[in-house]
C-alpha cells in the first residue's frame, strides 16, 4: 500500500472513532445505547473469536463457554467473596484464559472438524455445569445484582460513575479499541504472521520451524482471555448472569457476524456485528425472520464469499483501483516502512 | 555436516527406505537421485523430522537429530522444500521470508503488543535478512505482490527462498525444477550454483542428469530403498548396478 | 433390581434413536465426508412434520410416518445440493460453518410455523404392557422394534443391492469410483436422502413420548457426532454399537449418578478419547 493510502485509511479510522464517541452527546436513547453496548460486547467476543477462526484456522465453537467462565466469574466473585469489580473482571478473564490454555491441551490435538466438534462438547459442558451446579452458580436462575463498575477515580477528571447509559457506552468502547489494539499488533507482526502460516498450510509452517501446537495454544488462550473480558462486562451491565450466556445460539450468531462481517480481517467482526444488530433492529417486523435469513445468508456467503463483507470491499477496491501498479512500484524502501 | 547411518522406514510391510547411510559435508552439493518411489522423498521426510524414523539415526554437526519434531529440525540448522512446489499462497511475498525467519527470533506475546525495543531490532534483522533472500532469488521487485501473481517458476524460487530465510546450515530440496521448462530450469540451476559459491551445504533431490552432472559433487543413488552407489557423477554414471537399476526400471525416474 | 431393569430398558429405547441417527450421520459424514452438523435437525424436523401430518392432516400415525420419511428424504436431496455440494474440494471445515447455517436455518424456520413451545404427537400405541415385570408402554417397545428393522434393512441395503455397494465403493475410495464410472453426485444425493429419512423414522417414533420443540435437534446433533467419531468414521455398526451403549450409559448413569449432568458424560467421554486418540477411536494416526 502506499503512502497516501495508509493516511486516507487512518483519516478514516480516525473519523469513524470520532463518530462512536459524539454518539451519546447526540443519542439520548437508552434502549438504542444499550444495543449498542451490547453489540461492542459482542464484538469484543467476535474479535478474539476471529483470532482463533479468521487468524490461525481454528473453528472453536467453545467461545460462547469462555465468555461464560468471564461472565460468571465476575458474577460470583463480585456478589460472594465482594471483591472489587475491576479486580474481578481482570481475574475472571485470567481464569478464562487459565481454562482455554488447560482445555486447548487436548482439544487442539485435534483437527478441522473433530476441533469443532470437541470444542462446541467443552462449551457445552459449562453451559451444563451453569446450570446444575446451584450451589455455586445459582442454577437456572442464575446470579441476580451483579453490580455495576464502581467509580475510577481518574486524574484531572474525577470519579468516573458508570451510573449513566452513556457512561457504560464509554466503557464498552474503550474496551472494544483496547481489543482492536491488540488484535492489530499481533497480526501486523511476525507472531500473526506465525498464525496465519498455520492456518494457510500447516506442514510448511511447522518445516520452517514454527511450533504449530504452541502458536494455536497460543492463540486459543488469547483468544479465551478476550471472550472471558468481554463475558464479564456483560454481566456487571446486565446486573445478572444465567446459563444463557453460554447457549450455542450465542455462540452461532458469533459466527455468523464473523462470516458475514468477514473472517480474518480486523473491521469483519466490528462491521459484522453493527450491521446485523442494526438491520435486525431496524426492521423490527423481520425480527421473527432474522434466525432464517441469516441461517440462508452465512450458506451463501461461505459459498460466494468466505471473507464476508470486508473481504468483498476490499476485492471490490482492488478492481476500481490501481491493480498490479502497486506492486511494480514497490521498493524496499516501501518495504521496509 | 550432515550424516545419516543407517536410516530405514516401513510403512506396514513395505520397507520404503532399507539401512541408507550418507554423508553430505559441509559446502557441498549432494545429490539424491533413483528412479520414482526408491524413497528419496521419505529420507528428507525422515531427516526434516516429518516421519520418525523405523531404526537409524541422524546426525547434522555430531548432534543426533532423531525424534525431534520438524521445527526443532528446523531450528537445528536443516530446511527443506516439498516435492510439490509450497509457499504460503495466502501470504505476501515478503511475508512468506518473514514468517520463514521468526525461528531466529525471541520476541514473545508481550513483545509483540507492546512493541518492545527487542521486538523492533529483530523486525528489522527479520526484513533486513527476507530482503537479503528476495535479493538472492530475483523477487525484490514483487516483495508486496501476493503469491497468487507469481509465476510457477517463481513460486520455486520463493520455495527456495523460505527455505534460505529460516538461515538453514543444510539446505534440502525436492526436485526443485520438476515441471518447469528448459529455460525456467535454468535460473533455478543458478540459484543452486551460487548456493554452493557462498558455502551452503545442500542435498538436492533431481532427475535431470545434466544439472546432477554439473552441479553435484557426489551423488547418491536410491533403488527400493536400498542405497546401491554413492561417488561422483562419473563414477555413478558408469556403475552397472545403476545402469540396470535405470534401464530395468520403466522411466529414467 | 426392578430400577435397574428400568432404566436398562429405557437405555436400550434411547439408545435405539442414537443408533439409527448416527447410522445416517456416518453415511454422510463417514463416506460422504460432509460434516452435516444439521443432522440432528433433520431428525427434529421428521418429528414435525409427522406431527403436522397427524394432527392438522388427520393422517393416521404410520402414514404419516411414511410421508414425513419422503418430505425429510427431499430435503436432504436440497440440503446436499444447495448448501453442501458447492463445499467440494474446500477444507471440511467450510462445510461445517455451512452446516450451521442450516441448522439455524431449520430450526428459525420450525419455530415461525410452531413456535417456540412443545408440542405433543398424540401416542397411538399408549397401552401399557408386562414384560415378564417390566411395565412399560407398547409406543416404547415399537421404538425398540422400529428401529432394530431400521438397521437391518440399512443393512441389507448396503450388502446385498448395487446401490449400496456403490456407496461402500466411494467410501471406500473416492477417486477411484470416479474412475470407473461411479456418479459420484447421484451417490452424495442418495446418501443424504437416506440419512435424512432415517432420521425422520427414527424422530417419529420416539416424539409421541416425549415433547417436541424445535431446539430437541441440537443435542441430538451432537450426540450422533460423538457416537460416529468414537465408533469409527463411517463404520456403520461402531455407530449402532455406539448408539446403544450411549443410550445405555446415559440411563444408568442419570439414574444412579446424576440426572443433570448425564449429557456431560457423553461430550466427556468425546474430549477424553479425542485427547488420547486425536483422529477418533479408530481413526489413522497421521504422525
Ligand atoms: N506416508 C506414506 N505412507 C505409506 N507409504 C508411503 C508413504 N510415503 C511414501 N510411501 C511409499 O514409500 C515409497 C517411497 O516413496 P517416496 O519416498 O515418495 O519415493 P521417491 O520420492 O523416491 O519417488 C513409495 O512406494 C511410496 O508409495
Ligand atoms: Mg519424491
Amino acid at each position: 500500500m502506499g503512502a497516501s493510502g495508509l493516511i486516507l485509511r487512518k483519516c478514516m479510522y480516525l473519523f469513524l472513532l470520532l463518530i462512536a464517541v459524539l454518539v451519546p452527546q447526540v443519542v439520548t436513547s437508552r434502549y438504542i445505547l444499550q444495543i449498542l453496548i451490547i453489540c461492542y460486547i459482542f464484538a469484543v467476543a467476535t474479535s478474539s473469536l476471529n483470532l482463533l477462526l479468521g487468524y490461525t484456522g481454528q473453528v472453536s465453537l467453545a467461545h460462547a463457554g469462555f465468555f461464560a467462565i468471564g461472565a460468571y466469574g465476575v458474577a460470583i466473585m463480585t456478589t460472594r467473596s465482594g471483591l472489587n469489580f475491576w479486580w474481578a473482571l481482570l481475574l475472571a478473564a485470567a481464569v478464562s484464559a487459565l481454562v482455554g490454555f488447560l482445555v486447548g491441551i487436548p482439544m487442539l490435538r485435534t483437527r478441522g472438524s473433530y476441533f469443532a466438534i470437541a470444542s462446541l462438547c467443552f462449551g457445552v459442558i459449562v453451559g451444563i455445569v451453569a446450570g446444575s451446579w446451584s450451589s455455586f452458580t445459582g442454577g437456572y436462575l442464575g446470579i441476580l445484582g451483579v453490580p455495576l463498575p464502581p467509580p475510577l477515580n481518574l486524574p484531572g477528571m474525577g470519579a468516573l460513575g458508570f451510573q449513566s447509559k452513556a457512561a457504560q457506552y464509554y466503557l464498552a468502547l474503550a474496551l472494544l479499541l483496547l481489543t482492536l489494539f491488540v488484535m492489530h499488533r499481533l497480526v501486523n507482526s511476525p507472531l500473526g504472521l506465525s498464525f496465519m502460516a498455520v492456518r494457510n498450510n500447516e506442514l510448511l509452517a511447522g518445516a520452517v520451524g514454527i511450533n504449530t501446537f504452541a502458536v494455536k495454544l497460543l492463540s486459543f488462550t488469547v483468544a479465551s482471555f478476550f471472550a472471558g473480558l468481554a463475558g464479564g462486562l456483560y454481566a456487571s451491565f446486565m446486573r445478572t448472569v444465567s446459563p444463557e450466556v453460554a447457549s450455542i445460539h450465542l455462540m452461532f450468531n458469533w459466527v455468523v457476524y464473523l462470516l458475514l462481517g468477514g473472517a480474518g480481517t480486523l473491521a469483519g467482526p466490528v462491521v459484522g456485528t453493527l450491521a446485523i444488530t442494526a438491520l435486525t433492529e431496524v426492521t423490527q417486523s423481520f425480527k421473527d425472520y432474522s434466525l432464517l435469513v441469516f441461517g440462508a445468508l452465512l450458506v451463501v456467503a461461505m459459498i460466494y464469499c468466505p471473507r464476508g463483507l470486508v473481504g468483498a470491499w476490499e476485492a471490490m477496491q482492488r478492481r476500481l483501483g490501481t491493480p498490479l501498479k502497486r506492486f511494480r512500484q514497490v521498493g524496499v524502501r516501501d518495504a521496509k516502512g | 555436516m550432515l550424516r545419516v547411518e543407517g536410516l530405514t522406514k516401513k510403512f506396514g510391510g513395505l520397507l520404503a527406505v532399507n539401512k541408507v547411510s550418507f554423508t553430505a559435508h559441509k559446502g557441498e552439493v549432494l545429490a539424491l537421485i533413483g528412479p520414482n518411489g526408491a524413497g528419496k522423498t521419505t529420507v528428507f521426510n525422515l531427516i526434516s523430522g516429518a516421519l520418525r524414523p523405523t531404526a537409524g539415526q541422524v546426525y547434522l554437526e555430531g548432534k543426533p537429530i532423531g525424534g525431534k519434531k520438524p521445527y526443532q529440525v528446523a531450528k537445528m540448522g536443516i530446511a527443506r522444500t516439498f516435492q510439490t512446489t509450497t509457499v504460503f499462497d495466502q501470504l505476501k511475498v515478503l511475508d512468506n521470508l518473514l514468517v520463514a525467519h521468526k525461528l531466529r527470533t525471541s520476541s514473545g506475546l508481550v513483545d509483540t503488543i507492546l512493541r518492545t525495543r527487542r521486538w523492533k531490532k529483530e523486525l528489522e534483522e527479520s526484513r533486513a535478512r527476507a530482503m537479503e533472500v528476495l535479493d538472492f532469488i530475483g523477487l525484490k521487485e514483487k516483495a508486496l505482490a501476493p503469491v497468487q501473481v507469481l509465476t510457477q517458476e517463481e513460486r520455486k524460487r520463493l520455495a527456495i527462498g523460505v527455505a534460505l530465510a529460516t538461515g538453514p546450515k543444510v539446505l534440502l530440496l525436492d526436485e526443485p525444477t520438476a515441471g518447469l521448462l528448459q529455460e525456467e530450469t535454468e535460473g533455478i540451476f543458478g540459484l543452486i550454483k551460487s548456493l554452493k559459491q557462498r558455502g551452503m551445504t545442500v542435498c538436492v533431490i533431481e532427475h535431470k542428469m545434466r544439472m546432477v552432472m554439473n552441479l553435484a559433487d557426489r551423488v547418491v543413488v536410491l533403488n527400493y530403498g536400498h542405497k546401491i552407489a554413492e561417488g561422483t557423477p562419473e563414477e555413478v554414471s558408469r556403475n552397472e548396478l545403476v545402469i540396470q537399476a535405470y534401464l530395468g526400471g520403466e522411466h529414467v525416474a | 433390581m426392578d430400577v435397574f431393569l428400568q432404566q436398562v430398558f429405557n437405555g436400550i429405547m434411547l439408545g435405539s434413536t442414537y443408533a439409527v441417527v448416527a447410522a445416517g450421520l456416518t453415511l454422510v459424514f463417514g463416506i460422504l465426508h460432509v460434516p452435516n452438523f444439521a443432522h440432528g435437525h433433520f431428525y427434529m424436523i421428521g418429528a414435525y412434520v409427522t406431527f403436522f401430518l397427524v394432527t392438522s392432516w388427520k393422517l393416521g400415525f404410520w402414514p404419516a410416518v411414511l410421508l414425513s420419511c419422503l418430505v425429510l428424504a427431499l430435503l436432504g436431496v436440497v440440503v446436499e445440493r444447495l448448501a453442501f455440494r458447492p463445499m467440494r474440494g474446500q477444507p471440511q471445515v467450510n462445510a461445517f460453518i455451512s452446516a450451521i447455517g442450516v441448522l439455524m436455518f431449520l430450526e428459525a424456520l420450525v419455530t415461525l410455523v410452531w413456535g417456540p413451545e412443545g408440542h405433543r404427537i398424540p401416542n397411538p400405541y399408549p397401552a401399557t404392557v408386562n414384560l415378564w415385570g417390566l411395565v412399560t408402554t407398547q409406543q416404547r417397545l415399537l421404538v425398540i422394534v422400529t428401529a432394530a428393522l431400521l438397521i437391518f434393512l440399512l443393512n441389507l441395503f448396503i450388502k446385498k443391492t448395487l446401490l449400496g455397494a456403490t456407496i461402500e465403493a466411494v467410501a471406500q475410495n473416492r477417486e477411484g469410483a470416479m474412475l470407473v464410472g461411479i456418479n459420484v453426485d447421484r451417490v452424495s444425493s442418495i446418501t443424504f436422502a437416506l440419512s435424512a429419512a432415517t432420521a425422520a423414522i427414527a424422530a417419529s417414533v420416539v416424539a409421541p413420548i416425549f415433547i417436541i420443540t424445535p431446539t430437541m435437534g441440537a443435542l441430538v446433533g451432537m450426540k450422533a457426532f460423538i457416537i460416529v467419531i468414537l465408533g469409527g468414521l463411517g463404520n456403520i455398526p461402531g455407530a449402532i454399537w455406539g448408539g446403544y451403549i450411549l443410550g445405555l450409559v446415559e440411563a444408568l448413569g442419570g439414574g444412579y449418578i446424576s440426572a443433570d449432568y448425564k449429557d456431560v458424560f457423553a461430550f466427556g467421554l468425546l474430549i477424553l478419547v479425542l485427547a488420547l486418540r486425536p483422529a477418533g477411536l479408530f481413526g489413522k494416526e497421521s504422525s
